[in-house]
């Protein structure tokens, strides 16, 4: 069935906001010290899956030897640890153009987790995190539970948006 | 005795796992696949082809990959195709019919509400459906009017309040009253057009059903419904007559029912809000008269209940 133009523009938003939040991550959880401290709290080699139902987009996280979160290529389909799925493309939608925040659509029961909760915490928690340093103060204020501004905010938010650029496509060595 | 409740003997009683919002019906298709359903026939009444609310169902099916057959439900019978795992009616009367055919071939079915946009027909008491899901979603009518929303509103404010006096009311099914009557003052606060207000009147019609799960049907929700079956007229239009009724006897108790949403007056200045935008037809005794013979003929205790309020109604004329 060939798709309306409107679905096919949500689901190519949705698929760099995806590439650009996972990217974000990885690069954030090299800089920012809070994302490395809960990094840190993560079992070795955990997996954390965050995709929306049925077909994706979505993105795959693995704890490194090193103590950050490297985005694993989209082919290697493991089975991960915590396993995040938001219910329907248009309820990621609603949620990745920040009309509604993670915890806002966690309470409407628009996502559900598969695996340990406290690393589904992790995960959201990790996302906020990245999302101020993505985002400007006024959207970032729609998207998280609490706004905390980082010390270093710019400089770092310059750094994550450098490595979020330029970082080395999933797929290459660790 | 002790004045604290104790939880442990606390149940809803709503069987049906209800979905009631903004965006309710983008968890239709998630919530099939989690019960192993791929091939669900949508059961809609001719009328409804076409209509906003069926494109809503579809997209969403659609947009998830979802084979699905849309079935035309007609007077005689309700034929499906072979291989259908489960039902979506779309409408009171579709439900009525799919939920025999579920019941005796066990499949699921989901219940989307349509224009009968009351909290009776989210509480599936009077009609005896009792679907496995329900979907409420107020963004799938774009094209809603504003009477809809008000007489939603109406019934649940007539359910809430009336839940608030009731002996059988736990304190939790007190805090969904309150926080309903809170929906309805939010509803409003907005043009009743609006998404915001139509959002919020569902959600009020939500808790109102919630309520009445745990506490009953209340004496003006019950006399309501026997006007109503009598083709008369809707539980909404004699809600909004016989409440401040209700209020006055509240009064004169003191109006502690009411304190925690602002007293009686509160409750008078919402239903001033939404009656005029319900379109009712202007025959308040009419509706008084037959209220009183359907009390009167009636041997159960609402009956004698809603003859005591037109007593204290009397009194105080």
């Amino acid at each position: 069935m060939a798709f309306p133009r409107s679905r096919r523009v949500r689901q190519f938003y949705l698929s760099m906001l995806f590439l650009i939040t996972g990217r974000a991550v990885q690069a954030a959880s090299g800089i920012d010290p809070d994302i490395r401290r809960e990094v840190s709290r993560l079992p070795e080699d955990c997996t954390l899956k965050l995709t929306v139902w049925p077909k994706g987009p979505g993105f795959t996280l693995r704890k490194t030897e090193a103590g950050t979160l490297r985005l694993l290529p989209p082919q290697e389909t493991s089975d991960a640890d915590m396993h995040m799925e938001i219910q329907a493309p248009a309820l990621g939608f609603t949620l990745f153009t920040f009309r509604e925040s993670s915890a806002a659509a966690a309470s409407k029961g628009r996502i559900t987790a598969s695996g340990e909760l406290a690393l589904a915490c992790s995960l959201v928690r990790i996302l906020n995190r990245t999302e101020i340093y993505l985002l400007p103060r006024r959207i970032a204020l729609r998207a998280v539970k609490r706004y905390e501004s980082p010390p270093k905010k710019h400089r770092r938010r310059l750094h994550v948006l450098f490595r979020t650029l330029i970082f080395k496509p999933p797929g290459g060595s660790p | 005795m002790s004045s604290v409740q104790q939880l442990s003997s606390f149940s809803f009683h709503a069987g049906s796992q209800m979905f009631i919002g903004a965006q309710a019906l983008d968890h239709l298709p998630y919530v099939l696949h989690q019960r192993g359903i791929s091939r669900p026939a949508v059961l809609h009444a001719p009328d409804r082809e076409g209509t906003s609310l069926m494109k809503s169902v579809t997209d969403v099916l659609a947009d998830c990959g979802m084979l699905f057959f849309p079935v035309v439900f007609r007077q005689d019978a309700v034929s499906l195709e072979e291989h259908t795992d489960a039902v979506i009616a779309l409408g009171n009367v579709p439900a009525r019919a799919a939920h025999q055919l579920a019941f005796q071939s066990g499949l699921p079915l989901a219940m989307v509400l349509t224009d009968l946009q009351n909290c009776t027909e989210a509480g599936n008491m009077h009609t005896g459906v009792f679907p496995d899901y329900l979907f409420l979603d107020p963004s799938a009518y774009p094209r809603a009017v504003p009477e809809l929303t008000a007489r939603t509103a109406v019934a649940a404010l007539t359910m809430l309040t009336e839940s608030l006096q009731q002996d059988r009311a736990h304190d939790i099914s007190c805090c969904f009253s309150e926080a309903g009557i809170g929906q309805l003052q939010e509803a409003a606060r907005q043009p009743l057009r609006s998404l915001q207000a139509r959002h919020a009147a569902a959600e009020a019609a939500l808790e109102a059903a919630l309520v009445r799960s745990n506490t009953g049907a209340g004496t003006v929700s019950s006399v309501c419904q026997a006007l109503s079956s009598s083709g008369f007229t809707f539980p909404s239009e004699a809600s909004a007559v016989l409440l401040p009724l209700l209020l006055a006897q509240m009064d004169q108790h003191g109006g502690r029912f009411l304190f925690s949403v602002g007293g009686s007056r509160e409750i008078l200045r919402l239903l001033d809000e939404f009656v005029p935008s319900a379109g009712f037809p202007r025959r308040t005794d009419q509706i008084l008269a037959l209220a009183r013979s359907t009390a009167e003929l009636s041997h159960q205790h609402h009956g004698r209940d809603i003859l005591r309020l037109f007593d204290t109604a009397g009194a105080e004329a």
